[in-house]
C-alpha cells in the first residue's frame, strides 16, 4: 500500500464526516453544452450527431426508442418511488471545452479540482488528459501504479490514461464513441449481443440514449498489463446518465476492470440506466468489480440517484470465467443484477455483493445464473445490511437448463438488520430441469450479535466503531474478492455508510 | 354485473364470465367476483404464478360439474374411523356432528382481503353456492378426525368452507382431494384459530391426469395458538395447493410440512405465506419432492415478519430430488424482514439420487430399484415420522409405498 494511498483513503473518512457522510456531494461550476430537454426522435439524433456516429448506430438507437415506447416501466422489484417524468430530464451534457486538450491549460481547472477530489489518480493530469506530448513517461506520474483509467463526466468520456502502455499489449481501451468510431466492426460485432435491443426497460432507453461508456478489448492470449478503471460522475442537475460498457476478452484474454461513481447532492432525483456488456471467448476471464457510491439521497430520503442497471456476461466459450464483485452504499434506489449466462461448456460465474442502505434507501439487488452448458459453476455471496428506514433485497435466479449436465451452484444469501424500522428481503428462484445438476442455497436474516458488540465495546471501541467492525466482518467473503486497490476503500465505506445507524 | 376487465379471455374464463353473468351477482359476491375478473385465471407473467400457469392449463371451457349420485368408494382414511363430511362436486353432505361440534351450510358470502384480492379465492367465494361452516367450541377437544372429503367428478367445482376453534380448542382436520376426469375444483377454505386453540391439518390430494384442483386455506392464529400442517401431494394435471397462515396473537407455533411424489406428467405446486404480525411466533417448515418422468415440482415459500414482530424464529427448507432427466424442479423462498431482533433462515437443494448411497446399498444386496426405492422412501418418509396419530400416519406411509410401487 502506497503512502499516497493511504492518505486518501484517510482523507476519504475524514471528508465524509466532515461532509455528513457523503463526500462527493459537490458540484463542478464549468459550462456544458446540453441536449434539449426531453426526449423525442431528436433527442436521440443530436446525440448520434454530437458523436459523428454512422448509420447503422443511429438506426440500433432509433429501433430501440420506438420499442422503448411502446414498453412498460417493471414494477415487480420491492422498491417505491414516485413515477419519473421521462421527459423532464436532459439525456445529453457535455462540458463545453470538449474532451480532448491541446495543454494542460486548456483544461478546465474545475475538472481537475474535481477529480483530484475524487480521488483520481489526475496528479498525473497530462498522462490521464490526454494532452499532446504527455504520456511517454506516465509511471513517473503514477500515484496508483498498474491501474488504467477512463472518466466519464456527464455524458462524456474526459480522459482515458495509459492508453499508449494498453496498445503495446494490444489492449483497446476507450471511451465507446471513440471505439464507434476506430474500431466500428468490433463495436458492431459485440454490442447488443449479450443486452439485447428490448431486453428490459430500461436497458432499451440505455441503447436509445446512452452518450458514452468504455470499450475494452482483450485480444487472443493477452493478459491485460494492468488493472482498468472507469469513474462516472454526473454533475450537472436534471441529467441522466446513461453510460454504456462493453467488455470482449477474446480467447485466453485476461483482463480486471474497475468501475466507481458519484454524483453532487441534489434534492432532486436522478436518473442513472447503464448497460455493461461482458463476452468471455474460449478459456477467458473477466473480472469486474463495481464500487457504487451515488448520492444516496439525504437523512429524510430528498434527492439521490435512481439506479436501474443492467449488467450482463456472456461466457460463451468453453473454461470461460466472469466473476461480479460490487460493493453497493449508494443511490436512492437500486435496481441492478449482474447477471452469467453460462454457455460454455466448463464456464464460471461468480457472483460477490455487498449491498448496504441507510435512511431511506432502497436497493432490489442480486443475480442470474443461467446454466446452459455441461459442468457449468457459478457461486452466489450475497450480503445486505439495512439500517435507519431503508429497505434491501436480494433477488436471483439459479436456473439450470436441461443440457447442462453436472452444473452447480452454491448461494449464500445473509442479511443483517440494524435498527429496528429497517427491512431485509431475499426472493431467490431456483430452476433445476437436469437431474446431474446439483443446486444448495442458504439464507439467513439477523442482528448484529449484542454479545459481539458488548465485547467490542468492553475492549474501548465506540459503539459505532464497534458496528463498523463487525459489519466489516459480517462482509469479509466479498471484501477479499475486491481487487487491493478497491478492497481498502471499500472496508471504509462500509464504515462510513452505516454512520449515525446506531445510537 | 360489473364491467370485465378481461382482454381476450380464453374460452374457460369467457366460461367462468358467462356462468357469472347468469347468475347476476350482487354485493359482495359481485365483489368478490371482480378479485378474478381483474386478473383471469392466475398465468405465468403474474409474479407467485411464474411455474403455475392456470390459464394455459385451462384454455378450454370446463362446463360446470352436475351433481353426482354415485355410490362412492370408502375413503382410505376409512381406518381411523372419522367423522366423515363429503363435499361432492361442491356439495357438502354429513349426518350429525361429534359433540362441540356444529356444522352448518350459510348462503353468506363474506367479504375478507384474502377474497377481495386473490383472483382464486374470490372465484372461489363469488360462485360457491354455499360455504360449510364447522365450528369448534370453545375448550373442546375433539379426539376423532374430522375428514373433509373433497371429490372432483367431471366439471367445474366452486366450493367454501369455513373452520372455527375457540379459546382453547383442539382439532384435527384431514382433507382429502381425489378426482377423476377433466376438472377444475376451486376451493377456499378459511380458519381461524382462538387463543391457546390448536389445529392439526391434514392433507392428500390425489388428482386425476386431466384434472386441475386449486385449493387456497387462510387461517388466523390467536395467542399461543398452535397449527401443524402434513400433506402428501400426488399432483394432477396442475394442482395448486395455498397455505395462507397469519399469527396474529403472541407466541404462535406454525409447523408446516410437506411431500410430493409426482410421475407422469404431473404438477404439483405448494405455496404458502406464513405472516408473522405479532411477538414470538416460532415456524418450522420442510418440503420434499421426489420427481419421476416429467413431473414439475413447485415450491413456494414465503415469511413475512411485519414491523414490530421481534422474536420471530422462523426456518424453512425444501430439498427436491430429480429422478429423470426431464423432471422439473422449482423453488423459491422468499424472507420478508421488517423487524431486527430476529431469526430467520431458508435452505433450498436440489439433485438427484447419492450414488454412494446407490453403491452401498447394491454392495449391501440390495437391487438397484430396491435401493432407489428405499432412498426415495427415507427422503420423502422423513415427512410424515412425526404424526402423533398413528392411523393417519399409515395412510401416508402405505399411499407413499403406494407411489413407490409405480403404479402411479
Amino acid at each position: 500500500m502506497s503512502e499516497i494511498k493511504e492518505t486518501i483513503a484517510k482523507e476519504t473518512i475524514e471528508t465524509a464526516k466532515a461532509l455528513e457522510t457523503y463526500k462527493y456531494g459537490f458540484t463542478t461550476d464549468i459550462e456544458s453544452e446540453r441536449a434539449p430537454k426531453g426526449l423525442t426522435e431528436e433527442t436521440i439524433r443530436f446525440i448520434s450527431a454530437k458523436k459523428e456516429e454512422p448509420e447503422w448506430m443511429l438506426e440500433w438507437r432509433l429501433d430501440a426508442f420506438r420499442r422503448w415506447l411502446k414498453m412498460d416501466e417493471p414494477t415487480w422489484a420491492m422498491v417505491h418511488y414516485p413515477p419519473i417524468d421521462y421527459q423532464d430530464h436532459y439525456y445529453y451534457a457535455a462540458p463545453k471545452t470538449g474532451a480532448k486538450y491541446k495543454s494542460l491549460d486548456d483544461v478546465p481547472p474545475e475538472i481537475i479540482a474535481d477529480f483530484e477530489r475524487l480521488g483520481i489518480p489526475l496528479k498525473e493530469a497530462e498522462v490521464l488528459l490526454g494532452v499532446e506530448g504527455a504520456g511517454e513517461s506516465p509511471g513517473e506520474a503514477r500515484t496508483h501504479p498498474n491501474v488504467a483509467v477512463d472518466a466519464v463526466f456527464d455524458s462524456v468520456s474526459v480522459a482515458t490514461t495509459f492508453q499508449k502502455e494498453l496498445q503495446k499489449a494490444g489492449v483497446i481501451f476507450m471511451s465507446i464513441s471513440e471505439a464507434i468510431r476506430e474500431h466500428p466492426e468490433l463495436v458492431r460485432k459485440y454490442i447488443g449481443s449479450v443486452v439485447p435491443v428490448s431486453d428490459n426497460f430500461f436497458a432499451t432507453l440505455n441503447t436509445a440514449v446512452f452518450s458514452d461508456g468504455t470499450f475494452v478489448y482483450v485480444p487472443e492470449g493477452v493478459r491485460c498489463p494492468m488493472e482498468l478503471s472507469t469513474y462516472f460522475r454526473i454533475n450537472e442537475a436534471k441529467t441522466g446518465q446513461f453510460e454504456r460498457t462493453l467488455i470482449v476478452a477474446a480467447k485466453g484474454a485476461y483482463v480486471s476492470y474497475l468501475e466507481g461513481c458519484t454524483a453532487p447532492m441534489r434534492d432532486e432525483n436522478q436518473l442513472h440506466a447503464a448497460v455493461v456488456e461482458l463476452v468471455a471467448e474460449d478459456d477467458a476471464e473477466i473480472k469486474y468489480s463495481t464500487v457504487q457510491n451515488w448520492y444516496p439521497g439525504d437523512k429524510e430520503g430528498r434527492g439521490g440517484i435512481y439506479n436501474f442497471v443492467t449488467k450482463r456476461a456472456d461466457c460463451r466459450g468453453r473454461n470461460s470465467k466472469v466473476s461480479w464483485t460490487q460493493v453497493e452504499t449508494g443511490s436512492a434506489i437500486t435496481w441492478k443484477y449482474p447477471s452469467c449466462i453460462l454457455k460454455g461448456d466448463n464456464s464460471q460465474g461468480e457472483f460477490y455483493s455487498i449491498a448496504i442502505t441507510n435512511n431511506h434507501q432502497q436497493a432490489d439487488t442480486g443475480t442470474k445464473m443461467i446454466h446452459l452448458g455441461r459442468n457449468t459453476k457459478s457461486r452466489i455471496i450475497a450480503k445486505g445490511i439495512s439500517a435507519g428506514k431503508s429497505n434491501s433485497t436480494y433477488r436471483g435466479l439459479v436456473s439450470v437448463h436441461r443440457n447442462a449436465k453436472g452444473a452447480r451452484n452454491f448461494t449464500q444469501c445473509d442479511s443483517l438488520l440494524i435498527g429496528a424500522e429497517c427491512g431485509a428481503h431475499t426472493v431467490p428462484y431456483i430452476e433445476s430441469k437436469n437431474p446431474s445438476a446439483i443446486l444448495e442455497h442458504e439464507a439467513t436474516t439477523s442482528r448484529l450479535s449484542e454479545d459481539q458488540l458488548f465485547y467490542c465495546q468492553q475492549r474501548g471501541l465506540s459503539e459505532e466503531e464497534a458496528v463498523a467492525l463487525l459489519v466489516n466482518g459480517f462482509c469479509r467473503d466479498v471484501l477479499q474478492e475486491l481487487p487491493m486497490e478497491f478492497a481498502v476503500e471499500a472496508q471504509k465505506l462500509v464504515s462510513v455508510s452505516l454512520e449515525g445507524s446506531v445510537g | 354485473m360489473s364491467r370485465t376487465l378481461l382482454i381476450n379471455p380464453t374460452a374457460m374464463e369467457a366460461g367462468l364470465l358467462a356462468a357469472a353473468k347468469a347468475r347476476a351477482l350482487e354485493g359482495a359476491r359481485e365483489a368478490a367476483f371482480e378479485a378474478f375478473a381483474r386478473t383471469g385465471l392466475p398465468h405465468k407473467r403474474m409474479e407467485g404464478w411464474k411455474w403455475t400457469d392456470l390459464r394455459a392449463a385451462l384454455r378450454d371451457d370446463i362446463a360446470a360439474a352436475e351433481p353426482d349420485n354415485d355410490v362412492i368408494a370408502p375413503s382410505v382414511f376409512g381406518g381411523v374411523k372419522p367423522f366423515e363430511i363429503t363435499i361432492m362436486n361442491g356439495a357438502a353432505e354429513w349426518s350429525g356432528a361429534p359433540q362441540g361440534v356444529r356444522i352448518a351450510t350459510t348462503r353468506d358470502a363474506a367479504l375478507s382481503p384474502l377474497v377481495e384480492h386473490h383472483p382464486l379465492a374470490g372465484l372461489a367465494a363469488a360462485m360457491a353456492d354455499e360455504a360449510i361452516e364447522i365450528s369448534i367450541a370453545e375448550g373442546a377437544k375433539i379426539d376423532r378426525p374430522i375428514l373433509l372429503r373433497r371429490i372432483a367428478g367431471p366439471g367445474a367445482i366452486h366450493a367454501r368452507a369455513r373452520l372455527s376453534l375457540g379459546a382453547g380448542a383442539a382439532a384435527t382436520v384431514i382433507e382429502s382431494f381425489d378426482g377423476v376426469g377433466r376438472y377444475f375444483s376451486n376451493s377456499l377454505t378459511e380458519a381461524s384459530l382462538g387463543p391457546s386453540a390448536s389445529l392439526a391439518r391434514f392433507i392428500l390430494q390425489d388428482g386425476s391426469e386431466e384434472g386441475v384442483e386449486t385449493a387456497v386455506f387462510a387461517a388466523t392464529l390467536d395467542a399461543a395458538s398452535s397449527f401443524s400442517q402434513v400433506a402428501l401431494f400426488l399432483g394432477a394435471k396442475v394442482a395448486r395447493i395455498e397455505t395462507h397462515i397469519a399469527a396474529k396473537g403472541e407466541r404462535a407455533k406454525i409447523d408446516l410440512k410437506s411431500a410430493s411424489a409426482l410421475s407422469g406428467a404431473r404438477h404439483a405446486d405448494q405455496t404458502s405465506l406464513i405472516l408473522h404480525e405479532a411477538e414470538g411466533a416460532t415456524t418450522r417448515q420442510a418440503h420434499k419432492s421426489a420427481l419421476k418422468d416429467r413431473a414439475n415440482g413447485v415450491f413456494q415459500g414465503k415469511f413475512h415478519v411485519a414491523r414490530g414482530a421481534q422474536r420471530t424464529d422462523a426456518r424453512m427448507r425444501a430439498n427436491a430430488l430429480l429422478l429423470s432427466d426431464f423432471a422439473e424442479a422449482d423453488h423459491k423462498p422468499e424472507l420478508e424482514i421488517y423487524a431486527d431482533n430476529v431469526e430467520c433462515a431458508h435452505g433450498s437443494t436440489a439433485g438427484a439420487l447419492d450414488e454412494d448411497a446407490l453403491f452401498y446399498m447394491r454392495q449391501r444386496g440390495l437391487d438397484e430399484d430396491q435401493a432407489r426405492a428405499l432412498l426415495i422412501e427415507a427422503f420423502l418418509g422423513e415427512t410424515f415420522s412425526e404424526i402423533a396419530h398413528p392411523g393417519v400416519q399409515n395412510v401416508f406411509h402405505s399411499r407413499l409405498a403406494h407411489w413407490l410401487k409405480g403404479t402411479k
